[in-house]
């Protein structure tokens, strides 16, 4: 009996298993290559820092990608929360007023890509790529309106940036993400959508509703990421957040989350994503591996891990 | 399907162990010198003091009485041949300076990307780190205070820094100072080219610059060649005066096509703002490679191809900074991590050097035939490890700042011939 | 009856113009507003114009191949930037002719695509993630070959032919070509239709689905090799790490997309190209007046993009309304 639960147990949570197992292996490998480098307090704490606003990011990303969705203005957004919330916070001397700016502006964002594209009929995708249009638009003529390559924060944040705080909030958002994922509707939901919306739909559930609802929490996490990036360098440019969108998805990816969604999301793969994504930069650094084949280590690793998380195993060629 | 995960997760762990085997191949190359050269540098006669002497070729013989340190490098790009000859200076430097160089890449968007690169410069143990891009510097500043380790810039003149982050950057006692990528004050190129212009007799000239706002002093470098060409059109004849259009801006985004249909008549295009990759392929796709080009920045590909009478001859005045620059932050890191300053060491402060500015043939000839830039041969280095160390005033009590300045200076086109 | 078919046809031709020509207008009108009188029937608009038409088009008839099928393919700008930089740099090395680099790229452009298929078939993995790691893994070449160098051929006249006028035309032509007789008049092309509509339904009455995805993956890459020939000839390759060339996805996705209702009367093809075409002198006439790039010229792109968007998706909401209430007016119920 005791043997069977066990094998059942092991099937249920292969892709857990799987992915921590990627996750301990990189630890591992890197902290022989590194001569134990990567365990110092110093690295331990950058790791911290570095994973800090991929991981609150990915939490939020679970519950869109969960529904099938991607959402590629993450970058932009960041970057334009960023500059906003120095700009506010400079101007009234209070961060919590240049929070609640960036933090209204996200909500109005999700409900734009939530509510709007399923108002007017659009896919999601064509939102997203107007919304990341507009926030790079905006993100280049706010730094040509101060007239200077990046604005700098006036507002200790010493707090936001110790390690203590962001191991807090990355807690803080786990706890929440749990369990709003797997106790409330919107977790049930989201995965319903993405296993089939049509189903989900005909069954008497609100898509909509509950699209929003993910969205307008993606966009909290995408306000609290930008306020810790914020405390984190002080400053922001008019690059802010590049290339933030498409390291989201492959910190995903390496915690195995599936970006087409349905049952088999779960927010693991956020927190294991992100680290193991930093980790290999890092490790890769410690290690003294040349910069031309980094690239073609992390591509290779990144191969490996898919292929062992990912793969289908029957039936027809999974979209 | 058991078996494709056994082999898909032993894969995996054959990746990351060849990634040793790259990493313990490359750490050579990377850091620039062999244990062995390092070993021999311990036991072998002392040259700190000898004169400088060209070497063979490679690595040099190592001082007996250099210490050993870390520095780090992190460079704003990746590839290109201003970074295989600053890999390969390195390299040729290391035996002899006792440093070993570890490479990261630079974010010229993202500030935190440069603080995680810094960090993890400073986790793998370098004591130093010469950094090429101000973005994000404030963070890293305070980072490198907490951690110890001392910072200073290379191709980077550190003003938005200096401008909105005076105190935090240059007061902090871990900043050591930056050399420019070319003259401190650019101006001077401006007015080589206007002269150039002039002499080559074109009469229509385009301007063009990056955004005031993140490149406030290319405006100066356009004011300088202006006021030359208001100059000559003083005393020349109607027929002769030189026209200038509108100086125009572009958004970190290639020249648009447009340009040409709205000044037909160019003859020439002064691009303070990185030619080779923003104008020059505009000019390629449009038809216009008979207007010639006065630019900053060096490829070392088609610029060379068609500098001068060369190819299609669009190319006529490039300007970029050679890698032995680096020795000024390096001398100054060795110090510091050493103990011992400069009696003139001023105040932290960011010096120019004299770049290598191309107006002829010549001057390209000179390039390519005698410069580090183009051959990442460190044999042709103007500035060799044993110079190095005879600039350090911890290993040369005579050494002085001001020489240091001085070697800066003399790194030019002049210098090679 | 010759009468119908002729005015069916002017009518389906004009409808197919109807974007590219809307916009021309509009920007003819802009700009002219603005005291800009090169914009029209200038030599220099047109070939600029066609030109990125040309190069736009391709990329976005790879990417349409892939999309009309079911499939989000990351991997197609590192396919065109790797295969641009070997069969450029085997052909500057061995002064070969363009044409052979043409083919080259093709060939490259084929045998990476069909390696990606490989992958996808084998690995059994969702298409997104597969194409992401391939992805990953071309750009991480770009830095092993020809010493991290990339292309640098821009100046090459000889070499990059066939990325100016006219000869670009025939690189498009080529592209449309192969994407129409492959999807319309063969075998595999129809089967990857059924599996587009109904992958189980395909399965189930025989069709091989590894193969048939085998060949659409290389069919995508001759459509990628022409795009890379083209791309090779007017830029200078840079080794591209981090997922930037996915970039090329997501800026070419956008006429893919707007492809289905252009061409709505005619084939979707002809609408990529001509979506493709109306961008590019959007594009122009947003040069001239000055707003060609920066922040205005991403805001403005980006609205323009979300009101096509939004106006052709209220079109069969319109459209069934306005038969709805005809059909009741007939009734004699409204």
């Amino acid at each position: 009996m005791n043997k069977i639960v066990g094998k059942d147990w092991l099937r249920v949570h292969s892709g857990d298993l799987l992915s921590y197992g990627g996750l301990v292996l990189c630890l591992i490998i890197f902290s022989i290559l590194s001569k134990g480098k990567l365990w110092s307090a110093y690295n331990v704490g950058i790791l911290i820092q570095a994973a800090c606003v991929y991981a609150i990011l990915a939490m939020g990303a679970v519950f869109i990608y969960s529904m099938g969705y991607m959402d590629i203005s993450v970058g932009a957004q960041i970057g334009v929360y960023c500059i906003l919330c120095i700009m506010i916070t400079n101007a009234t001397g209070s961060l919590l007023l240049g929070f609640l700016a960036i933090l209204g502006l996200s909500l109005v964002c999700g409900l734009i890509n939530g509510y709007v594209s399923v108002m007017l009929g659009l896919p999601s995708i064509v939102t997203s790529i107007f919304l990341n249009s507009i926030f790079g638009g905006v993100q280049m003529l706010l730094m040509e309106w101060v007239d200077t390559n990046s604005v700098g924060i006036q507002y200790d944040m010493s707090f936001l940036k110790s390690i203590t705080a962001m191991v807090i909030a990355i807690v803080v958002i786990a706890v929440i993400s749990i369990g709003l994922y797997k106790y409330t509707q919107l977790g049930k939901y989201t995965k319903a959508i993405g296993a089939n919306e049509t189903a989900t739909k005909l069954s008497g559930v609100s898509v909509t509703k509950w699209k929003v609802f993910a969205y307008i929490f993606f966009g909290v996490c995408i306000a609290v990421g930008a306020l810790f990036l914020t405390a984190r360098t002080g400053s922001a440019g008019k690059g802010t957040g590049t290339g933030y969108a498409m390291d989201i998805m492959v910190a995903l990816l390496l915690g195995g989350m599936p970006l087409s969604g349905g049952m088999r999301s779960r927010i693991s793969s956020s927190l294991i994503g992100a680290f193991t994504y930093v980790i290999l930069s890092n490790g890769l650094t410690l290690s003294g591996v040349d910069t031309s084949y980094v690239y073609v280590i992390k591509a290779l690793v990144f191969l490996a891990v898919i292929l062992i998380t990912c793969r289908k195993k029957d039936g027809v060629l999974p979209r | 399907m058991k078996n494709l995960k056994k082999v898909m997760a032993l894969l995996l762990a054959g990746a990351l162990v060849l990634g040793s085997f790259a990493g313990c191949g490359d750490s050579g190359k990377d850091t620039g010198g062999k244990d062995q050269t390092q070993d021999e540098g311990n036991t072998g006669e002392n040259e700190g003091s000898g004169d400088a002497q060209e070497p063979a070729g490679g690595d040099e013989a190592p001082s007996a009485e250099v210490e050993k340190h870390k520095i780090g490098v992190a460079h704003y790009t990746d590839s290109g041949k201003g970074v295989e000859a600053l890999k390969a200076y390195c390299e040729g430097i290391s035996g002899a300076t006792g440093c070993e160089f570890v490479f990261t890449t630079l974010s010229t968007y993202d500030e935190a990307t440069n603080l995680t690169e810094i960090q993890n410069l400073i986790s793998a143990g370098c004591e130093g780190i010469i950094m090429t891009a101000d973005m994000g510097t404030t963070a890293i500043v305070k980072e490198c205070e907490a951690a110890g380790v001392y910072l200073a810039g290379f191709l980077c003149d550190y003003l938005q820094s200096d401008m909105t982050a005076h105190e935090d950057v240059f007061g902090s006692e871990y900043f050591l100072g930056s050399v420019a990528d070319g003259y401190l004050d650019p101006a001077p190129y401006g007015e080589q080219v206007a002269e150039a212009v002039i002499a080559g007799g074109y009469k229509n000239i385009g301007l063009i610059t990056f955004p005031a706002f993140a490149y406030p002093k290319q405006a100066d470098v356009i004011a300088a060649f202006q006021a030359k060409i208001d100059e000559y059109n003083e005393t020349a004849a109607e027929a002769d005066k030189i026209v200038t259009a509108d100086s125009i801006e572009l958004n970190f985004a290639p020249l648009e096509d447009t340009y040409f249909s709205e000044h037909p008549d160019l003859d020439c295009i002064f691009s303070v703002a990185a030619g080779a990759g923003m104008v020059y392929p505009v000019m390629v796709a449009n038809n216009k490679t008979d207007i010639k080009l006065y630019t900053t920045g060096f490829e070392g590909t088609d610029d060379t191809d068609n500098f001068g009478s060369a190819g299609n001859q669009c190319y006529q005045g490039i300007m970029c900074s050679t890698p032995e620059a680096i020795a000024y932050p390096l001398c100054l890191l060795i110090d510091k991590l050493n103990g011992t300053t400069y009696g003139d060491l001023p105040q932290t402060e960011v010096i120019g050097c004299s770049p290598l500015v191309i107006l002829s043939d010549a001057d390209m000839e000179a390039i390519v035939n005698k410069s580090i830039y183009y051959s990442a041969d460190y044999s042709k280095a103007l500035i060799t490890g044993e110079d190095i160390v005879n600039m350090c005033a911890s290993y040369n009590p005579e050494a002085t700042y001001a020489g240091l300045v001085d070697a800066m200076n003399h790194l030019g086109v002049d210098d090679l011939k | 009856m010759k009468k119908n078919k002729g005015f069916i046809f002017i009518k389906r031709f004009f409808l197919t113009i109807l974007f590219p020509l809307a916009i021309y207008v509009v920007m003819y009108a802009i700009t002219r507003s603005r005291g800009v009188t090169y914009f029209g029937l200038n030599k220099d608009m047109w070939r600029t114009v066609l030109v990125n038409t040309s190069m736009t088009g391709v990329a976005a008839l790879a990417i349409w191949s892939q999309i009309k099928n079911g499939r989000f393919d990351f991997s197609g700008g590192s396919t065109m930037v790797l295969a641009s930089i070997l069969a450029g740099n085997l052909a500057m090395d061995h002064s070969l002719s363009p044409v052979v680099y043409l083919l080259l790229c093709i060939l490259f452009g084929a045998l990476l695509s069909t390696f990606t298929g490989v992958v996808y078939v084998l690995g059994r993995l969702p298409i997104m993630i597969c194409t992401i790691g391939v992805a990953l893994l071309y750009e991480s070449f770009t830095y092993l070959v020809y010493d991290a160098e990339g292309l640098n051929m821009m100046s090459n006249t000889r070499l990059t032919m066939f990325g100016r006028m006219p000869y670009i035309l025939f690189v498009l032509a080529v592209a449309v070509a192969v994407f129409l007789v492959y999807c319309y008049l063969t075998v595999p092309g129809k089967r990857a239709k059924l599996l587009s509509n109904n992958q189980q339904a395909g399965v189930n009455i025989g069709i091989r689905e590894n193969k048939n995805v085998l060949q659409t993956f290389f069919m995508c890459g001759l459509l990628l090799g022409c795009a890379a020939a083209i791309y090779g000839s007017n830029n200078t390759v840079a080794p591209q790490a981090g997922l930037s060339t996915a970039n090329t996805l997501f800026s070419n996705i956008i006429p893919a997309y707007m492809g289905i209702f252009v061409g709505a009367v005619s084939v979707d093809a002809l609408g990529v190209v001509l979506a493709s075409m109306g961008m590019a002198i959007l594009n122009y006439g947003l040069s001239c007046i000055g707003l060609g790039a920066g922040g205005w010229q991403s805001i403005i792109i980006g609205t323009f993009m979300l009101a096509f968007y939004t106006l052709t998706a209220q079109w069969p909401r319109w459209k069934e309304r306005y038969y709805r209430k005809k059909r009741l007016k007939e009734e004699g119920i409204a």
